[in-house]
Parts: structure tokens; sequence; C-alpha cells
């Protein structure tokens, strides 16, 4: 009984990922991917996708997650291995991240970061240097140059804001806190 | 042996990490640099289909002004059939310039995905090789020039547009024959940047940017745009010239892709001319 329990809950969790991956590639892709705000500023929602995988998930696991989801993505939008590297790294770096500074709570709970559930002010640190990583490894890769270091640069930090600020508007709608934390 | 098995066993999540960044660096390397292989980019034909059925969508709401500007298309080809030698294929119009002893033949071909918001956009097209899309070929609208076939499958082609900071075109100015290099700085959607004009050119805002006819990709004197602000840095020996662009990448729905059937013979003249040029 407990087994099947178990089991049938860790499907739910898996078809639940999916259909989240899903709907945040076609809004990526077909929305946001359109909205032509600027050549240098370039954000993207999916990274919110692998900001709330759990964060006790097995390293190789977040790690494969991340090159095959960031795969995908390129498939669409066009830019080989451009997502798959950045998203690659981002996730590498997530694995150090919150082992370093998430609580015991957080860490042994095995959560599913967001806003409600971790309090602002760490999701605030957590999103802002996961986003930052991302768009900065995407930012260099993509002129693979160092003649545009300074323009990558800004363009990487002006890509990452409006990311964030999508971040921040999907969670304030949908994982919004119960308990009345507060920074 | 056994150390090493735990070593490994250990650190498996840097090595796993370092197997796939490498994996997916290699993807990238191979994939960008100019030649991308077929099985991950918007020419393939899955996501090509994808792509196919969403612009099919789009493009019913953009019809009647499609329409409109297919009519007043129509209505100046006609204007030039009387003076002009016209064939007319079921995949290619062909023109015959007896002037310059050259023939072009012109494949219509619809934009099934477009992106103007990046430093390094592509175009897809709905043509392949099946009608005669070949790579390095050039594309152009009736507002002048788009860019350059840099990948062709079955029934898509990729094209790198003007919008991107890797293509580079040769252009001259009007009326007084001087070529330069164009590219693109990725500021802005509407202007690309002319360099490599003699300070000892003349040159005036509002002249034409015209294609320049050295290259087999582009018939000569297509439009690519007119000059917006022209610089001269004190001791320069080039000018520093801002172009507006003529064709308006925002709203690209047909396009036509240059066939030059003379290349072949050209490019035998030319020896290994094609391996050189690097799509320009």
């Amino acid at each position: 009984m407990e087994k099947e329990r178990r089991t049938k809950m860790a499907t739910n969790q898996i078809f639940g990922l999916l259909i989240r991956y899903v709907g945040l590639l076609l809004l990526q892709v077909f929305i946001i991917g359109k909205l032509h705000i600027h050549p240098f500023v370039q954000p993207n929602i999916l990274i919110l996708f692998f900001l709330m995988l759990p964060v006790d998930l097995k390293p190789g696991a977040t790690l494969l997650l991340g090159f095959l989801g960031g795969l995908l993505l390129d498939v669409f939008s066009d830019s080989a291995g451009f997502n798959s590297t950045a998203v690659l790294v981002m996730m590498f770096a997530r694995i150090y991240y919150v082992r370093a500074f998430a609580s015991i709570d957080i860490q042994e709970a095995g959560v599913r970061p967001n806003i409600g559930n971790t309090g602002y002010r760490w999701y605030i640190f957590y999103s802002a240097s996961m986003v930052l990583v991302y768009h900065l490894v995407y930012s260099f890769i993509e002129s693979f140059r160092v003649v545009y270091f300074l323009s990558n640069i800004a363009s990487a930090i002006m890509s990452a804001a409006v990311s964030l600020a999508l971040i921040f508007l999907f969670q304030l709608l949908f994982f919004r806190t119960r308990k009345g934390e507060r920074v | 042996m056994r150390n090493l098995i735990l070593f490994f066993q250990r650190f498996y999540v840097f090595f796993l990490f370092l197997i796939l960044f490498v994996l997916s660096l290699s993807i990238l390397v191979s994939n960008n640099n100019f030649q991308r292989a077929s099985f991950l980019n918007a020419s393939n034909t899955v996501t090509g289909t994808v792509y196919d059925g969403v612009s099919e969508v789009r493009s019913f709401f953009n019809l009647s002004q499609e329409n409109e500007r297919l009519r007043a298309e129509n209505a100046e080809l006609k204007g030039i059939l009387r003076s002009s030698y016209y064939v007319d294929t079921i995949t290619a119009v062909e023109v015959n310039d007896s002037v310059f002893k050259q023939q072009y033949a012109f494949i219509p071909a619809k934009v099934v995905n477009n992106s103007i918001d990046k430093k390094y956009n592509y175009i897809t097209l709905n043509r392949g090789s099946l009608h005669g899309v070949r790579k390095h070929q050039g594309v152009i609208s009736d507002n002048g020039v788009v860019g350059v076939v840099i990948h062709v499958s079955e029934h898509y082609c990729t094209v790198m547009s003007v919008l991107n900071r890797n293509l580079k075109i040769s252009p001259k100015i009007d009326s007084s024959n001087y070529f330069g290099t164009l590219s693109w700085d990725a500021t802005s959607v509407k202007y690309a940047q002319l360099t490599q004009i003699n300070r000892f050119a003349e040159v005036e805002v509002g002249q034409k940017v015209l294609t320049s006819g050295f290259s087999t990709n582009f018939p000569e004197n297509i439009l690519i745009g007119k000059i917006d602000r022209v610089e001269l840095k004190e001791g320069g020996n080039f000018y520093d010239i801002e172009v507006e662009l003529s064709t308006n990448f925002a709203n690209l729905t047909t396009v036509y892709i240059v066939q030059n059937l003379m290349k072949d013979e050209l490019n035998q003249l030319d020896g290994e001319r094609e391996e050189d040029e690097d799509g320009n």
C-alpha cells in the first residue's frame, strides 16, 4: 500500500514538472522570445523551471535535467548549444549555492524553492545569482569574442533584470506566502 | 585501480558537469560556426513544421495587409513586363538581363520564423534543396537585401539576416561606385554600419547604398538602404557611415531567394572561390 502510494506521488510529481516545463517553454518560445524589446535585452522565463526543481534532487540528475532542458529550448529558439551550456553552468552553480546558503530545513525537506516556502530575502538572492550566472554565460558564448566584453556584461545585466522581474511576477501571482513572511 | 574508482565516485558531479559542458560546447561550436548541423536548428523538419503551423495562424491576421502589398508589387512587375524577358516556371521566375549577360532566377519563399531581437538573427524560409535552394544564395525582399542562405534542408532553409553581427556584405554607394563593408552593430534594427569607404570618396546623406555585384550571390544594384549619417574621424582614412536599411525586418513575410544560374560557370573560373567566400 505504502509503496503504491509513493510511486503514485512520484508519477504525479513528474507529470507536474513536465506540464510546468512545457508551459514555460511555449511561453518563452512564442511570447517572451517574440517581445523584441532590444537586441541587448533577451529575458528567459524558462529559468524559473530550473530554479523550482527540488533542492534534494541528486546532483547528477540536476545537471542532466539542466542540459536536456536547455537543449530542447535551443532546438526551438534556433540557438544550438547556447541555452544548454548556460543552463548547465547555472545548475552546476545551483548545487553549490544550495549547499552553501540554504538552511538545513530547506535542504532536508527537499522543497521546491518558491517565494512562499523560502522567504523573500533568501529567494531574491537565490534567483538573482542564478539568473545572473545564466545571462552572463549566455551573453559570452553568444558573442564568443572578447572584443565585446563590456557590451556583453551590460547585455547580461539588462537581460537578467528583465528575467528577474518576470520570475517575480510569476512568483507573486502563484506562490505568495500565506504565513505573512516579510523581508 | 580501486582508488581511481573511488576518486571518480567522489567527484562524479564535477566530472559529469565537465562531460556535459564539453558536449554542449561542441554542439555550440559545430553548429554556430556558419555551418549548423541539421538536427538542432529550425530548418529541422520537426521544429520547422511546428513553426509552419504557428506562422500559418499568424499570417491569417496579416492577410489583408499582405494582399494589398502583393497587389502593389504585381502592378509594379506588370509595368516592367513589356521591357523585359520573362519566363514563368513553376517554382522560379527567371529574368534575362542582357546588358550584364547574367541570369538570375528568383524563388519566392515565405518566412516561417524570423528573429530581430537578438545580436545574431536568423530567418527560416519554407523553401529547401527540393526547390533549388543552395548554400550562400542571396535573399532579397521587394524592399531590399535580406540576408544569405547558410543552411539548407529538404523543405526549409536558414538565412543569416543582415541583422547579424557575423554577416558582412560588400555594397557600393550609388553613382560614385565606391565600395565598402556593411556590418551590423546590434544597436538598432533600422540601421547598419558601412565602413571601409575611402575618405576621398564623395559621400552625402541620402545617397543610396546598393549591392555591388562583386559577389555571385546578389544581382547588381539591389537596394540595401540609404545613407543616414556620415562621420569622418580626424586623421582617419575611412568614413563611418550609418545606413538606414530599406528592408523592414519586423514584418517580413514574403522574400525571394536569388538563384544565380551562371554561378557554376563563374565559380569554375574563379577556382575555389566559393570556399573563400564564407557566405558573403
